[in-house]
């Protein structure tokens, strides 16, 4: 009963939080994702995010469409908001009705908030310091976040891998960490093979290196 | 399988309390605007799912395949929901009608008449055809929803504040000058009818309007009456015009001229008679009222 209420109420739409100004939630139990306004740092599954652009653009949040208002635009897309799936083309994911902006996020908020500290089980709460599959308790973790579905999990891992990618790539250029999850242009950085792949700035005609943002 | 206890459960709900992050990443490329030479420019974005977007200082507005670049200076203060933000040239906000952009771009284009897409950098793209956006000082590509393609429509810029307005930035249509005609035929039922669209650099469709002797005007800068129009003939001469039309007053008098139009219900000029005076017709600024034409356009002085 209590698994079933935490399910209901801890979506990782309900459940992203930032921390109230002046305050650190660093140390705090992680949640599935969330921005220390202090050291403005953002935890999102098991990726420590630096970059406030791109925690943004990964859109932990989620939103509430107004379907209305804004019919959703195709039939993937519709199927996905039907099916809780995730429309590559204009990278929207959705989940009970609530649409999410990237992979990774739509992949999170499938699952449940589990900190490590509330696991029983040995494994899962080593996976829950970073991500791994308990074939014991069939769950998957990805930092805080338990998945129960192996194809659902599997998937997660390769967004979150993206992410932490992405991750590394905003010291150094926010908007091309961006562009990586979203899916838009970035001269330096394209994915090839479902991996980023970096070009060198000397092969792109005309390239000039934006400055990053922060 | 007990994997949470009730402890767990008490700290994470004590997690859930309201507490925003500001962004910026819901913001659309909503609406997009050039003249011909690209001085008169906005780029409009929506958000139409955000709640509190509104750190967008920093971020890009890019012209592609120009690269053309403009650094949002101002993050904004407010609930964003559904909310517009406009950028623009110097030129837009100088114009009749334009409401005042959030923020202009001081010099340069925002992009590139020849560009394809603009990018709200690394989070939207608006995309179009080669040729696709619309360089008559009238329309412009918008979106009508989220993730849809743009299409043409009159402009309808509208700045944060929710002022909106339009502007009417089109060139001012020429006269058109050099009309020739030759008989393709013995009856004069068919005519090849050239006129000259170098000169003024006139670019717009055309229609031949017409009368009778009867409707010519009974003194020198009266008004010309007419008996109707051959519309949209294009803009490239000669035209061949076929089942000219015969008069109805038994004169067996036709006359006719060539006009510039902008297919947007305005002409251009007749051209001058004795006196340097414009010859007009029955409607407004002289216009000839017909091909769904209600004014005519006196701004330019070249071909009349």
């Amino acid at each position: 009963m209590w698994g079933l209420l935490l399910t209901s109420v801890l979506l990782l739409g309900q459940a992203t939080l930032a921390s109230p100004a002046g305050r650190c939630t660093c140390k705090e139990p992680h949640k599935a994702a969330g921005w220390c306004r202090v050291h403005e740092v953002g935890y999102v599954g098991d990726v420590t995010i630096r970059s406030a652009w791109l925690f943004d653009a990964v859109d932990p949040y989620g939103h509430d469409v107004d379907l209305t208002m804004y019919p959703v635009p195709c039939p993937v897309c519709l199927r996905a908001l039907a099916e809780d799936g995730f429309c590559p083309e204009h990278k929207w994911g959705f989940v009970q009705k609530r649409a999410y902006f990237s992979l990774i996020t739509h992949h999170l908020a499938k699952g449940t908030v589990q900190p490590a500290s509330t696991l029983q089980c040995a494994v899962c709460r080593r996976n829950a310091k970073g991500h791994g599959w308990c074939d014991r308790h069939r769950v998957g973790m990805i930092g805080s976040v338990a998945l129960r579905n192996r194809q659902e999990y599997d998937e997660a891992v390769v967004a979150d891998d993206v992410l932490r990618e992405a991750s590394k790539i905003a010291s150094r250029c926010d908007r091309c960490a961006v562009a990586l999850i979203t899916g838009t242009q970035c001269p330096y950085i394209v994915m090839k093979d479902g991996k980023p792949f970096h070009r060198d700035p000397a092969t792109i005609p005309g390239a000039q290196r934006q400055p990053a943002a922060r | 399988m007990r994997l949470v206890s009730r402890i767990g459960l008490t700290v994470s709900l004590s997690l859930i309390a309201p507490a925003a992050f500001a962004g910026a990443h819901t913001w659309d490329i909503w609406e997009v605007f050039s003249n011909a030479s690209g001085t008169i420019q906005f780029v409009e974005m929506k958000d139409p799912i955000g709640t509190a977007e509104d750190f967008i200082g920093g971020h890009q507005i890019r012209g592609n395949p120009s690269g053309a670049l403009y650094t949002i200076a101002n993050s904004l203060s407010g609930a964003t929901n559904n909310k517009f933000w406009l950028v623009a040239t110097p030129a837009f906000a100088a114009l009749p009608g334009a409401p005042v952009p959030d923020e202009i771009k001081p010099s340069g284009f925002l992009f590139a008449v020849s560009d394809t897409s603009v990018d709200y950098v690394s989070l939207d793209t608006m995309t179009w055809a080669a040729g696709a956006l619309p360089l008559d000082g009238i329309h412009s590509l918008q979106r009508p929803g989220m993730n849809l393609a743009p299409v043409s429509v009159v402009n309808s810029p509208t700045n944060f504040h929710g002022d909106t307005g339009s502007v009417n930035a089109a060139p001012p249509i020429p006269g058109v000058p050099g009309l020739t005609v030759a008989k393709n035929v013995a009856d004069g039922s068919s005519l090849t009818v050239s006129f000259n669209t170098a000169t003024c650099g006139d670019s717009n469709d055309h229609q031949i309007l017409y009368g009778q002797k009867s409707g010519l005007p009974a003194a020198l800068g009266g008004q010309f009456t007419l008996l109707g129009g051959t519309c949209n003939i294009g803009g490239t001469s000669p035209y061949t015009w076929t089942a000219t039309p015969d008069a109805a007053d038994g004169s067996g008098l036709i006359w006719f001229l060539v006009v510039g139009e902008n297919n947007a219900n305005k002409e251009g000029l007749w051209g001058t008679q004795t006196g340097n005076v414009e010859r007009t017709g029955p409607g407004t600024n002289g216009a000839s009222n017909v091909c769904s034409i209600t004014t005519k356009d006196v701004g330019s002085s070249c071909g009349n």
